[in-house]
Formats: C-alpha cells, sequence, structure tokens
C-alpha cells in the first residue's frame, strides 16, 4: 500500500487515506461449522438446502392458516360496504358518512388487498352480483395536508375513465380543480350514465391505511367535506387502524362534531392469543400434516411467552419459527432430516466416502451404534460390516420410526383435546384448570401429560348414562375421521372403542362401559403421549429441548456495548488473542472506557487523558521488560519470532534515541479516536458548562 | 304568485319552527338589496340555519332573479375552490365530465379563478350576461339589475383557511359593482374572526335564538311526518313511521325531550336518539295491532290504514317502561360509542322478556385491554404515571426503601400544607393533562413496575444472580423500545420531539386517560392508586 501522501505537509488540511481490504477476502461463502469435528465440507450447503425446504413447507401452512384468518374479516367489511346507505335507520337528522374501522395490528397490510381485490374485481356469479366499487387508497404521506388529502382522494377515483374508454382532457386552468370534489361527483354521474346505473349501487370506497399517523385536522376537515356530499356521492370509507378497538383511538382523539357525522363500525380480529394457538395446533399436531421438523417444548414456550409478553404479531411468531429451524439445522446430523438427503444411495456414498467426511460418518456410526437401531446381540459383530449404505438405511428406519411415532402421538393428543372439549362442553368446569392448549402441547411433548389425561379419564367413568353414550360417540366419530394408515396401527384401542360403543348402544350398565372405556382409554393415552427424544436418532427431526435463541430475536443492545466494552477479550474472536495478561493488549476505549467507570458525573478531559498515558507507559514498560527479559534468556527462538523481535529492538532503539515527544502525539491521536468513538456511541455529552470537562451519560454499574 | 309565496313561508314555519321573525327579516332585509353583508350567528343549530337559508333562497319564489350560492368554508379550503363554486353555482352552470369539467365559461373565455381581480370580473361578467339575457327575454325586467347572494356556511373556518379572503369577500359588492350580498352564517361571533384594522365594513348582525321547548318538539314532529312520508313512497310493509302514529310519536317526543334536556337541547342529538329508539318503543304497539289484525284476519293485507293507539294509561306504561333505555341511549349514542343504527338493532327488546336486557354496560367499566401485549401494558402504565406525577416524586414513590410503605403513601399531609402555604387548591395533574417526560424516566419507572409486580410472571433465568439484575437486562431489550415505538404510532403514547432530532433523549407524553390506566392496572394487578402522588 503506497501512501504518498506528506503528512507532515501544512498547507494540506484534509488528507483521505483510501481504505483498502487487506484482509483475505474468504472466497468460501458458507460459514464455518459450529462442530467442525463432526461435520464434511458440503455439510452446510446441504443442510441450508433442508432447512429452506423444511421452513418452506412449514410456512406456506402456517401463511394458510393466517389467510384463513382474514376471510370472516374480509367477508364482513365487504358486506358492510354492500350494505352501506340501504340499511339505514329511517328518521335520522341528516344521513351519516359510514366508516369501518378495521383493527389489524397483528395481521399483514395483504388484508387491504384483499379487501379491495373482492370490491372491485370479485363478481359472485350465483346471484349476478357484480361488485364494481371503486377503491382508492391514501396513505399518510399523502395527507400532510387538506389539499393533498382530497387530491389524492379525488384523483384516485377520477384517473379511471368512467366510459373505458379515452379520457377526456382537462385544462387545468378553466376546469374544476383536482382536488375539487365536484370533479368527483361529475366523474360519479357520468360512471352511472355510462353503466346505466340508475340505483347508484357502485360504492366509492376509500381506504386509510395508518390511520392513526394521520393528521386528525385535515381528517377532521376532510370527513366534514365528504359527508356534505352524501349520498350523492355513496363514499364508504375503511380505516386500517393499529392500535385496538377499546379504549377506542378514533373516539379519543376526534371531536363530537366530527364522531357525529360518521357512522363508525367496528370490524375486529378475532384475538391474537386464540389464532396463536390454533396455528400452533393446525402446524405441528394436526394428523393430517406432517411438517419436516417438529419443535421441541422450549420453542412453542419461547414463541407463546414472546407472543403475550412483547408482540403480538404473527409475522413475528414466523420469524420464531423460522430461526427454530435455521438453529435446528445447525446441528451437522440434521443433515439426514429429509429422506434422500445426500441423494441416492450411491451418490450419498460418494459425498461421505471422502477424506473430510469421516468426522462425520465417525459420529453417525456412534449414534447409530448407540441407539436402539441395532439390536445388542449383533453390537460385537456389526461394525465391522457397517458401510456407508447401512448406515444410512438404518437413518431411514429411524426416520420411519419417528414419523409414525409422532403421528400417533399427534392422533392421541388431538382425541385428548377432543375429550377435553367434550367435558368442557358438559360444563364440567374443574378440567379447565389453567392450563392453556400451548402448555398441553408442551406437557406433552415432555411426556408428562398423565395427570392430565388420567383426570380425564376418571371423569369419564363418573359420566352419567346420557352424557355417556354422547362421549362414545364423539370418541367413535375421531376415530372415524383419522387417517387410514394410523386407522391400522391404532386398530386396539378402535376396536376397543368399538365394543365400547356397541355396548353402550345394547343398553349394557352404564357403569361397567364407562370404567373400562376410561382404562381403554387411558391406556392408549399412556402408550401414545411419550417423549420424543425416546426414539432413536430423535434429534435429527426434532427440535427437542434445546434452547431458543433468544438473543437474536430480542437482543439487548445496551447490555452488549457495555460488556464489550468491559470485557472486550470475549468478543475478539480466539484467534487474535495472544497475551495472557489482560490489560496487556486491551483496545485502547476499553481503557478509555475504564476511566469513565470510575469517574464521577462530571470527568475532566486533561485528566482522563493523563490517566491514559499513564496506563500506556506502564504497559510499554511491561513490554519493555519482559521483552529485556527475553533477549538476556533468548536461546529458543523460532524463526518467526526473529523478526518481530528485531522489529521490537530497533524500538528500543527508536527509544532510546529518545522520540518521547512522537510517542506522546501518538497517544494523544489515540485518546482522541478512542474519545470520539465513545462519544459516537453516546456515552459522552458535550455540555460546555465547565472548561475541558464532559458529561457522563450511563451511570449504572456493569458486572 | 302571492299565494305561492305565502305557500311556501307557511311551509317553511312548518319545517323551522321558531324562526318566523328571522325569515321575514332575512327575506326583507335580502330582497331589496338593503345590506351588502350579514353577520348571522347561531350557536346552536348552524346546520339546521343554513338549510333553512338554503331553501329560502334556493326556491324562493319572490324574487326569481335573485341568484344564490351556498359555500361551505370548510370544503372550500383553496382560494381557487371558492371562485369555481361560486361562480358556477351563482351561474347555475351544471359541470359536464363529457366537455372536459369545464367551469362556467363565462364568454370571454378567460379564467376567473387566479386571483381574486378575475373573480371579480367573472362576477361582473355574470351580472351583465344575465342582465342581457333577461332584458332580451322580457321587456319588463331591464332596470331591475338581478341580485345574489352568497352564502358562507362555517364562516369561521375563512379565519384559517382563507385568511386573505375575508375583507374581499365581505366588500364583494362594493368591489365587483355587482348587488350581491354575502352572509356569514357561523356559530362564533364577528369579533373572533373579523380582520384587523377595520378592514371590513361592519355587517348586518342577526342573532339566532335558542330554539324553546315547543319548537324543538314541533320539529321533530315535522321530521316525522317527513318520514312518513317518504316511507310510504318507498313502499315498505314497515308501519313503524306509519301516520297515524303521530299522537303517540308527540307524546314520545316530549318525554325524550324531557328526560334528555338536561344534557343536550341540540334538535338533531334529540332527533338521533329519538330515531334510535322509536322502533323499540313502537314495537310493543304495532304487535298488538297485528295480532289484533291476524285475530280478525278480515282486512290484514295493508288496506288497514288507520293503526289504534293504546289508551292513556297503556302510554303511561309505554313511557315508565322506556325511560330507563332513554338515559342508556344518550349515554352511548351523544358520544357516539355506537351508532344509532346498531344501537337500535341491538336493543330491540322483547316486551315479555326483556327484564334482564336492561343492564347496559356503562362506558367506563367496558373498556377492554387485552389486545395489547403485556410489556405494552406496562410501558403504557408506566407512561401514565410519567405524565401524572410530578418527577421530583419519583424517587419516593418508586424507591425501595426499608420503611416504603411510610414513604410512598403521600399521606393526608397535602391539605394541610395546602392551607398553610396558600389558599388556591392545587389541581390535580390528572386534570391538567399529561406532563412531558423522557424516555429515560419512562423507562426508569418501567423497570420499577417491572421489578415490583412482573418477576413472578418471568421465566427463571439462573444466570442473573442480583436483585434487578434480569429487569435491568430486560428493560434494554429491543422490543421495549419497540413498544414504545408502536405505541406511538397507535397514538397512546405522543412523541413531542421530532424523530430526526438526537441530541438528548426523546420526549413523550401519555395518551391515555385515567380509566384506561385504571383498567391496565387492574388487569396487570398493579395498585395504580398507591403508586400515583395525587390519587383518586
Amino acid at each position: 500500500m503506497a501512501v504518498n501522501i506528506d503528512l507532515d505537509d501544512i498547507n494540506q488540511t484534509t488528507v483521505y487515506i483510501p481504505f483498502h481490504d487487506s484482509d483475505d477476502v474468504n472466497t468460501d461463502t458458507t460459514p464455518p461449522s459450529l462442530f467442525p469435528e463432526r461435520d464434511f465440507h458440503q455439510g452446510c450447503q446441504l443442510r441450508f438446502q433442508a432447512c429452506r425446504a423444511a421452513w418452506g413447507k412449514c410456512l406456506k401452512r402456517m401463511q394458510e392458516l393466517i389467510h384463513s384468518l382474514h376471510a370472516p374479516v374480509v367477508e364482513s367489511v365487504v358486506e358492510q360496504v354492500k350494505k352501506s346507505y340501504m340499511d339505514e335507520l329511517p328518521g335520522l337528522p341528516y344521513p351519516e358518512l359510514p366508516v369501518i374501522s378495521v383493527t389489524s395490528s397483528s395481521m399483514s397490510s395483504s388484508l387491504f388487498d384483499e379487501i379491495s381485490f373482492q370490491l372491485e374485481e370479485n363478481t359472485d356469479e350465483l346471484f349476478e352480483d357484480t361488485n364494481d366499487h371503486f377503491v382508492t387508497h391514501v396513505f399518510p404521506s399523502d395527507c400532510t395536508t387538506i389539499t393533498g388529502a382530497m387530491k389524492t382522494i379525488v384523483s384516485g377515483f377520477v384517473s379511471r375513465s368512467p366510459t373505458g374508454g379515452q379520457d377526456i382532457k382537462r385544462k387545468p386552468s378553466t376546469s374544476l380543480a383536482t382536488y375539487d370534489i365536484a370533479l368527483l361527483e361529475t366523474w360519479y354521474r357520468a360512471v352511472c350514465d355510462a353503466r346505466d346505473d340508475r340505483h347508484h349501487r357502485s360504492r366509492l370506497i376509500v381506504i386509510m391505511h395508518d390511520f392513526e399517523q394521520l393528521e386528525p385536522q385535515v381528517v377532521q376537515d376532510m370527513f366534514e367535506i365528504c359527508s356534505s356530499y352524501i349520498p350523492r356521492l355513496p363514499l364508504v370509507f375503511i380505516l386500517a387502524l393499529a392500535s385496538p378497538p377499546s379504549p377506542s383511538y378514533i373516539r379519543a382523539t376526534y371531536p363530537h362534531a366530527m364522531l357525529a357525522l360518521l357512522r363508525v363500525r367496528d370490524c375486529p380480529f378475532p384475538l391474537a392469543e386464540k389464532s396463536l394457538h390454533n396455528i400452533l395446533l393446525e402446524t405441528f399436531f394436526d394428523p393430517t400434516f406432517e411438517p419436516d421438523i417438529m419443535i421441541g417444548p422450549t420453542t412453542i414456550d419461547f414463541a407463546v411467552e414472546f407472543f403475550t409478553r412483547h408482540s403480538s404479531s404473527l409475522d413475528g411468531l414466523l420469524s420464531i419459527l423460522q430461526l427454530a429451524h435455521m438453529k435446528h439445522f445447525e446441528e451437522p446430523l440434521s443433515v439426514l432430516a429429509p429422506a434422500q438427503a445426500l441423494g441416492w444411495s450411491k451418490d450419498a456414498a460418494q459425498v461421505l466416502l471422502t477424506p473430510d467426511a469421516f468426522p462425520f460418518l465417525d459420529a453417525l456410526f456412534a449414534r447409530v451404534h448407540g441407539s436402539t437401531l441395532i439390536v445388542p446381540v449383533e453390537h460385537a459383530t456389526s461394525w465391522r460390516s457397517a458401510t456407508v449404505d447401512s448406515l444410512l438405511s438404518s437413518v431411514e428406519t429411524a426416520r420411519d420410526i419417528f414419523r409414525l411415532r409422532v403421528k400417533l402421538f399427534r392422533v392421541a393428543f388431538r382425541l385428548i383435546l377432543c375429550v377435553r372439549q367434550f367435558m368442557l362442553v358438559h360444563e364440567r368446569k374443574s378440567v379447565q384448570g389453567d392450563q392453556t392448549v400451548p402448555d398441553l402441547m408442551c406437557l406433552a411433548l415432555r411426556g408428562r401429560l398423565g395427570s392430565v389425561y388420567g383426570h380425564l379419564c376418571s371423569m369419564i367413568k363418573t359420566l352419567p348414562a346420557a352424557q355417556l353414550e354422547d362421549f362414545a360417540r364423539v370418541v367413535h366419530d375421531f376415530f372415524e375421521d383419522i387417517l387410514e394408515d394410523v386407522k391400522a396401527e391404532e386398530n386396539e384401542v378402535i376396536s376397543r372403542v368399538e365394543t365400547a360403543y356397541k355396548m353402550l348402544c345394547r343398553d349394557a350398565t352404564t357403569q361397567d362401559v364407562s370404567s373400562l372405556l376410561g382404562d381403554w382409554l387411558s391406556e392408549y393415552f399412556k402408550l401414545r403421549i411419550v417423549a420424543l427424544e425416546d426414539a432413536p436418532l430423535w434429534d435429527i427431526w426434532y427440535t427437542g429441548s434445546t434452547p431458543f435463541p433468544c438473543e437474536l430475536i430480542n437482543p439487548s443492545p445496551r447490555a452488549s456495548i457495555l460488556a464489550g466494552l468491559i470485557h472486550p477479550h470475549d468478543y475478539i474472536s480466539p484467534g487474535q488473542l495472544n497475551g495472557d495478561d489482560e490489560d496487556d493488549d486491551l483496545p485502547d476505549i476499553s481503557i478509555l472506557f475504564k476511566g469513565y467507570l470510575e469517574s464521577a458525573k462530571m470527568i475532566n478531559v486533561y485528566d482522563w487523558f493523563e490517566s491514559f498515558v499513564v496506563f500506556l507507559e506502564a504497559r510499554k514498560r511491561r513490554v519493555g521488560e519482559t521483552r529485556i527479559a527475553d533477549v538476556t534468556s533468548g536461546t529458543s527462538r523460532t524463526p518467526s519470532k526473529k523478526g518481530k523481535q528485531k522489529q521490537a529492538e530497533d524500538k528500543v532503539i527508536d527509544e532510546d534515541t529518545g522520540e518521547d515527544e512522537e510517542w506522546l502525539v501518538e497517544v494523544q491521536a489515540r485518546f482522541i479516536h478512542a474519545l470520539q468513538e465513545l462519544d459516537y456511541l453516546g456515552f459522552i455529552k458535550h455540555t460546555g458548562r465547565k472548561a475541558d470537562h464532559v458529561m457522563r451519560t450511563v451511570f449504572d454499574s456493569p458486572e | 304568485m302571492a299565494l305561492d309565496q305565502a305557500n311556501s313561508l307557511s311551509r317553511l314555519f312548518e319545517q323551522f319552527p321558531g324562526y318566523e321573525k328571522f325569515v321575514s327579516h332575512i327575506t326583507s332585509v335580502t330582497s331589496s338589496f338593503a345590506l351588502p353583508f350579514l353577520y348571522i350567528t347561531d350557536r346552536h343549530n348552524p346546520r339546521i340555519t343554513a338549510s333553512l337559508l338554503d331553501q329560502i333562497y334556493r326556491n324562493s319564489g319572490d324574487c326569481p332573479s335573485t341568484r344564490f350560492a351556498h359555500i361551505n368554508a370548510t370544503a372550500c379550503f383553496t382560494a381557487r375552490l371558492l371562485y369555481d363554486t361560486v361562480l358556477n353555482a351563482l351561474a347555475g352552470w351544471e359541470v359536464a365530465w363529457g366537455n372536459g369539467c369545464r367551469n362556467w365559461p363565462g364568454e370571454d373565455g378567460k379564467r376567473y379563478n387566479d386571483s381574486i381581480d378575475s373573480f371579480l370580473h367573472g362576477l361582473r361578467n355574470l351580472c351583465d350576461k344575465s342582465w342581457e339575457g333577461k332584458a332580451r327575454g322580457n321587456g319588463r325586467m331591464v332596470d331591475e339589475e338581478p341580485t345574489m347572494v352568497l352564502l358562507v356556511e362555517r364562516a369561521e373556518r375563512l379565519k384559517d383557511n382563507l385568511p386573505d379572503l375575508i375583507v374581499p369577500l365581505t366588500r364583494l359588492a362594493e368591489l365587483s359593482q355587482v348587488k350581491i350580498t354575502t352572509i356569514f352564517l357561523s356559530s362564533a361571533r364577528w369579533e373572533d374572526i373579523k380582520p384587523p384594522l377595520g378592514a371590513s365594513p361592519d355587517p348586518y348582525f342577526i342573532d339566532i335564538d335558542p330554539p324553546s321547548k315547543q319548537d324543538t318538539i314541533d320539529s321533530l314532529i315535522f321530521e316525522f311526518r317527513s318520514t312518513s312520508i317518504t316511507q310510504a313512497h318507498a313502499g315498505t310493509q314497515d308501519k313503524t313511521y306509519h301516520p297515524s302514529l303521530l299522537p303517540l310519536y308527540e307524546q314520545y317526543v316530549e318525554h325524550v325531550y324531557n328526560v334528555c334536556s338536561l344534557y343536550t337541547n341540540d334538535i338533531q342529538e334529540l332527533q338521533y336518539i329519538a330515531a334510535a329508539r322509536w322502533p323499540g318503543f313502537v314495537k310493543p304497539v304495532l304487535q298488538e295491532q297485528s295480532e289484533a289484525n291476524a285475530d280478525g284476519d278480515s282486512d290484514s293485507d295493508g288496506t288497514c290504514n288507520e293503526l289504534t293507539l293504546p289508551a292513556s294509561d297503556g302510554r303511561m306504561r309505554l313511557l315508565k317502561f322506556f325511560t330507563p333505555s332513554l338515559t342508556a341511549a344518550l349515554d352511548v349514542l351523544y358520544p357516539r360509542l355506537t351508532n344509532a343504527t346498531d344501537w337500535a338493532l341491538a336493543n330491540d327488546i322483547d316486551m315479555h322478556a326483556s327484564e334482564e336486557v336492561q343492564c347496559q354496560p356503562n362506558a367506563e367499566g367496558s373498556i377492554v385491554v387485552d389486545h395489547l401485549p403485556r410489556m405494552s401494558k406496562f410501558v403504557l402504565l408506566a407512561a401514565f404515571l410519567a405524565s401524572t406525577n410530578p418527577a421530583k416524586s419519583d424517587m419516593r414513590m418508586f424507591g425501595r426503601g426499608a420503611d416504603k410503605q411510610k414513604r410512598r403513601r403521600r399521606k393526608s399531609a397535602s391539605p394541610k400544607k395546602a392551607g398553610a402555604q396558600t389558599i388556591v387548591a392545587k389541581v390535580s395533574q390528572r386534570l391538567l393533562g399529561p406532563l412531558v417526560f423522557p424516555l429515560d424516566r419512562l423507562l426508569a419507572i418501567l423497570g420499577a413496575l417491572l421489578e415490583e409486580n412482573d418477576v413472578e410472571n418471568r421465566p427463571h433465568e439462573p444466570y442473573f444472580e442480583l436483585p434487578g439484575e434480569h429487569t435491568d437486562m430486560e428493560l434494554g431489550r429491543v422490543h421495549v423500545y419497540a413498544a414504545i415505538t408502536e405505541l406511538t404510532s397507535m397514538r397512546a403514547l405522543h412523541r413531542t420531539t421530532a424523530v430526526e432530532k438526537l441530541e438528548g433523549p426523546p420526549m413523550y407524553k401519555c395518551g391515555i386517560s385515567f380509566w384506561v390506566a385504571g383498567a391496565l392496572a387492574k388487569d396487570l394487578q398493579v395498585p395504580l392508586n398507591d403508586l400515583m402522588w395525587d390519587p383518586m
């Protein structure tokens, strides 16, 4: 790097030092494995692909579920728009402007696209009911002034030609202004004429996004203007609110005079928490859907906790689950998660029979042989004949076992929920407990649901005759509906339920049947609700109890910065650590920060600098001493050390020549640099109240 | 013609009871173009007065040469909009999409909307043109220049929107040399919007008196009649507004007035409430009728035009029965917590099984706060405390001392102190509105709240050993800041410093009421009253 700049030139006030990335740029984009001792070269890439596929499947399912949450809301909004101006109460003093407020805090904005699609284009052929309404969108950025707001609304509609043909040119000077609502009225008349719509059925819908961000004064004027034009202009407003319907933002912000002009109807979403439970249940505990990766109780716990505590947004839930997937695929073995992960067996063998895959194979071998996949008797002999193929086929077997187990687990869990629901409906309050559905999920995944189903089964035994028959039918129907392959597995319990059902139909004594049924179901649950960790190689498909990396979702930057300043060594990658004495290679900013923590509210910058100098001098002296010690004792010098030593010796000579001044300039520059960094981080406040002093901004005592 | 005039006047008197004097006053003032500038102050029902004026001038039979423009100062928020609207209305020009939404073209093809001068020119032009037209049409009226009336509704808004136009508008006749009367209709006084330095001439003032009880009732009854006419035209089977119910309605309206007039005597509000309750009120009567008809079933096909009304004791019972629901309607509908249509549907009660429906939850008890995440609730509560407690009290309120109960309580020292120092009673901060507080203070109070009330609900983390360490960690988390930002975007918190400003901590103000804070505290099981410096 040739920097031909003369730093001593006084005529140059500013010097540009170009940035040269001297570090070797790592051309290999794959990040280093966290477990290099049992990973192989392509592992990361393959795991990444597997993760993408697994998450994609899960995401698709969840998006469908979220979408289905939207449907009823969209439907009710569309219904209300259609009915507007028709279902008015007779005898009101003046027509009211219909306003529909939709609370969309936890929902994505696609909702409004759906609504406008439904209103504009969707045609209900059954009733020849064309939804040919006009929709325009208003965003807060358009509405800083009333002129802008009206212009957006008017031109949003008027830009569409009423006749569908060529638009007639309007002269800007002698025609109506583009923000004049009279223009909209003229346009609407033309539309109605063109469509031969004598009853004026088309509505003009204005969707106002982020309604809270709009300037209340502007909104007030806008509503007043619009309300003076109804019902000649059938305007309908849809407000997208982020705030909850109660306490209502609209009623708290706007005066009575404006509210009296509107007819506000709320369209609330179902409670976010309920949708969360539903989505979790339908994604991971639905017998008909098999996610590639089963999430464990810690992840469910974290997701629910985060959802109720910090942000009840379903997008947040998606991020959490995606992160859980990514975390899961950090484990080298998880490369085997999808079926035929490594291609067909031949390719697989090729991939795995390279020298750098041996650690991986080794680990896999150890796991397979440590599991129940290999019959203990064969242990002594089988390891000799183990090949890559046989290992992979063992993994296949393990996969099948795990799949089946999870599937049966889900069915049993759903049955428990079903029984619980039945008991709740029949007003057995004691079942409720304080467990929510996610709580039950976690308990079940940990295999600790015994007390819950025990309780339920004991309640079955006390059911009166009429309810028992209902109950038997419910259970019977439940097993009727499940998939065929599960039926084959569960024929024992199914036949038992069948028996009980028939017995009840034949009027057997309720007592016998109920206690039998209770015992049978209890047995069945006991068999199926077991911790998934018991399956061989479970950790390939199941995240288990691995702690969730919550720092990634909800970090604490302040704590991290403080910790970084106090213990910089924890953040510097281990390769760069060389000294054993901690003080010796503290970065300048950390040295400064130490002084910062020890000082009072105001810091004298000069004193600070002095202490910095003292610290550096002490360090320099120490380095000098060790070096001198090295020189005197120095017999075992490695060649690489030699160069360094020589440099140091040069330095010693420099020092000896007495360039103290230069050293001081360097120290001062380093001080200023570090001070600037602290300033940039916001630790310093320049008050100017006291000369040479700056103020501390952080007063916590870390540690 | 005279008959016509008398007819229309009597119709007006009927529609707008209590305005008789005003109507004769104003028609006499404007018909002879005596005054160029009128100022009408109506503090009660400017909307009704506006529609009355509109009707007087729009279908005025007495002076056919009157041209009339009715504009709303809110709607005309730019000068151009005002010029266009006024000229189009005065010229009776219908803007059509087919010709490119052209404004009234005049005859010289110039634009009249770019400045006050061209507007005046347009006015002059309009006047000449219509005069000419008249002159050519019938020679009798040649000598009579057409008069014009410009009615500006909500004139108080001119002051914000078009302050420069007030003076020209008040001197319109003088400036344009046209017989034009400008009427400002406003709920504010002229003194409040008068331009400085006497630039405008003083107007001719007319004040509208508040409507008397009888006027209010009469106008509501008129509305009933017109509704029943429109209903009959629409051909609905619904008999809610059947003309023969009128006597019952009169009694009903009087009752509504008696119940509600304590809180509002705005005609339109009363009409709103009356309209919401009437279908439910009249339902038992109609039901009885239809039952009677079904028994007789001779003429049940709608030919029976007369409905028999209940006897006087029956009416009294009806009124008594519905009194509580009228106050409930007032409670909910006057602040528009819901709308009349939905309220009428929800309260469409059955006479026979109505005892338990009456318990309408009152507005304050029904605040539901379960839409927010837990941390946001704590943030809001902390913001409320920061906005109501004085900053110097924080240490005492939230500090964890040995004898915290003693310190925390404000005790009854305040009256003593107040008595000793000053006689002026201090108004509670809760009533004065929220104080501004910096972000740091919010976080500190939030930390105190979390430490006291949230530790048990948090999942246990083994690596935090010191007391309060975990709370400290939680406070610094990104999602706490995200919650604050989100609440700001919901306007539950107001940020008072600009977003671009980096210097200094951002300042906030709390946007929730005491009642919401109370509901939040109840939900979180925080003893809010103990934490307030000035408890309830």
